[in-house]
């Protein structure tokens, strides 16, 4: 036959798995990089002073000019031994009684791990910007909090982060945009899941960017140009997202900026 | 003070203090690991010689490295600069506002996607194969947005009253964006550089699609001829194992 190929008799394709495991880890990362990264910018900006507030600064700054490969390699020596030995069958045993944490535990690679390790690199983005954020709170503000009786805790919760939240919702999709193209790090980890659906937490999973390098070997054994035609669909849903996503975050960002850097 | 509020500000300070512990936890972990396995791995014959199976050393990784990083910031740099340079001293025009935009639109694109690109158009379609060419064009379109970008900063930093002073002892516009304007804002624009550079000397997934990988040195053909990148020897030398899983 030409320009074509044989189909077995009930097969169906689709990237249904790979767009779940793409969003399905990246909104893992956001729940852990989020809440880790303001709080570590509360700290920074606020309790801590002077030469250690820079050498922490640049400490974590240092994470976002790790490669990712290097990533990924710590988290196949380090991270996936110690989550699939031992917190994930405490998790499984702990939290059981929810659905997606229902064992089995599995063996370290998979949704869970992938989500942690990419929470790691776009941390620092999140955390950078808001320490600026939070730094660039007007001081009347901060006066008038404390003059009423607040504590610096409650100064910095209730007065200074509302004002931030339209950067922290900027950086937040910043994030995600970074983390939806992330390969090589979410590649080693994910357990690279093939036609499945994860049915917890700990499941094997791929990504779309992930996807399309292991699937490399395919790409190149390919006399009939289907492989690398799928990947290449697969390439364009994953650009359409993340050019969408990244032109979300500049709106939201030029528009906070704005004022401020017209003077 | 009610104890309500007494608890909300220690458990705050506590669980803030905590994340940045944990974070700064991590990132020990993370370097400390990278230099403990390197170090009792490390020695001299790493860096004369070549990989054999899983075993000798990655003079060709690094060699490779080196020869596609340089290729991209050939192609990368003059356009980027070019391209900052025009995009802030003629930014009303609406050429520069389309440059900026396309510019960010670039630098939101995965990098898979742009190596998977690299790998349709140049490897497959123009049919160079594997080849530090193709290589150097992804990486190249990777890092021309952050030159841009960068530079376009650096020349923002210039203060106004330079281009002044030129302009009025009669100078026209070439001189006073290469004569003047340039020189002042040169820090700011090899920083920029340099930044791009360290992006693409780290980048790996693009050159799985468009260098490959291989275990000799460099034979200076740029077309037809796989080359191997340190990052992608990460991945590779541990390529077995992940095809187990």
């Amino acid at each position: 036959m030409r320009g074509g190929t044989l189909i077995q008799p009930g097969a169906n394709y689709g990237i249904l798995f790979l767009i779940v495991g793409t969003l399905l880890t990246v909104v893992i990362s956001l729940a852990l990089a989020v809440p880790a990264g303001v709080g570590a910018a509360i700290f920074l900006a606020e309790a801590m002073t002077g030469g250690l507030r820079l050498a922490i600064s640049i400490m974590v700054e240092l994470l976002a000019a790790i490669p990712s490969v290097v990533f990924g390699l710590w988290g196949y020596i380090v991270v996936i031994p110690f989550l699939g030995q031992h917190v994930f069958p405490f998790l499984a045993g702990a939290l059981g009684f929810i659905p997606v944490f229902a064992g089995p535990p599995g063996s370290g690679y998979g949704l869970l791990t992938a989500g942690f390790v990419l929470s790691l690199m776009i941390v620092p983005l999140i955390v950078a910007t808001m320490r600026d954020a939070i730094a660039a709170q007007p001081t009347t503000l901060r006066e008038a909090a404390l003059g009423l009786g607040a504590t610096r805790f409650e100064t910095t919760w209730n007065v200074l982060l509302p004002g931030t939240r339209r950067v922290l919702i900027g950086a937040t999709i910043l994030a995600l945009g970074r983390a939806l193209g992330e390969t090589m790090a979410v590649l080693m980890v994910s357990g690279n899941a093939l036609d499945m659906l994860p049915n917890n937490i700990y499941a094997p999973v791929s990504t779309m960017a992930s996807f399309i390098v292991s699937q490399l070997d395919s790409a190149l054994q390919d006399p009939l140009g289907l492989a690398v035609r799928s990947l290449a669909e697969i390439a364009l849903v994953l650009m359409l997202i993340s050019v969408v996503i990244n032109a979300l975050a500049r709106m939201l960002l030029a528009h906070f900026a704005a004022p401020a850097a017209r003077t | 003070m009610r104890w309500s509020r007494r608890v909300l500000t220690i458990s705050g300070w506590a669980l803030s203090g905590l994340a940045l512990l944990v974070l700064t936890g991590l990132m020990l972990s993370i370097l400390g690991v990278v230099l403990v396995m390197g170090l009792s791995a490390f020695s001299l014959s790493l860096f004369t010689t070549v990989t054999q199976g899983n075993g000798g050393g990655l003079l060709n990784a690094i060699e490779g490295a080196a020869v596609i990083s340089i290729g991209a910031m050939l192609l990368a740099a003059p356009i980027g600069i070019a391209a900052g340079l025009y995009v802030c001293e003629y930014r009303s025009t609406r050429w520069a506002s389309a440059i900026r935009f396309l510019s960010d639109v670039l630098v939101g694109v995965p990098s898979i996607v742009l190596g998977y690109f690299g790998y349709v158009t140049m490897v497959e379609w123009l049919g160079w194969g594997f080849s530090v060419a193709a290589a150097s064009i992804v990486m190249a379109m990777l890092c021309m947005p952050y030159i841009c970008r960068t530079t376009e900063l650096a020349l923002r930093g210039v203060s106004n009253d330079l281009r002044e002073a030129a302009y009025a002892i009669g100078a026209d516009d070439g001189q006073v964006i290469l004569r003047v304007v340039m020189p002042a804002a040169l820090p700011g624009i090899l920083t920029g550089a340099l930044l791009a550079l360290a992006i693409s000397v780290g980048e790996t997934a693009p050159l799985l699609y468009t260098a490959g990988w291989s275990s000799f040195l460099w034979d200076g053909r740029r077309r037809k001829r796989r080359m191997n990148s340190a990052a992608s020897s990460v991945v590779v030398l541990s390529r077995s194992r992940l095809l187990i899983r």
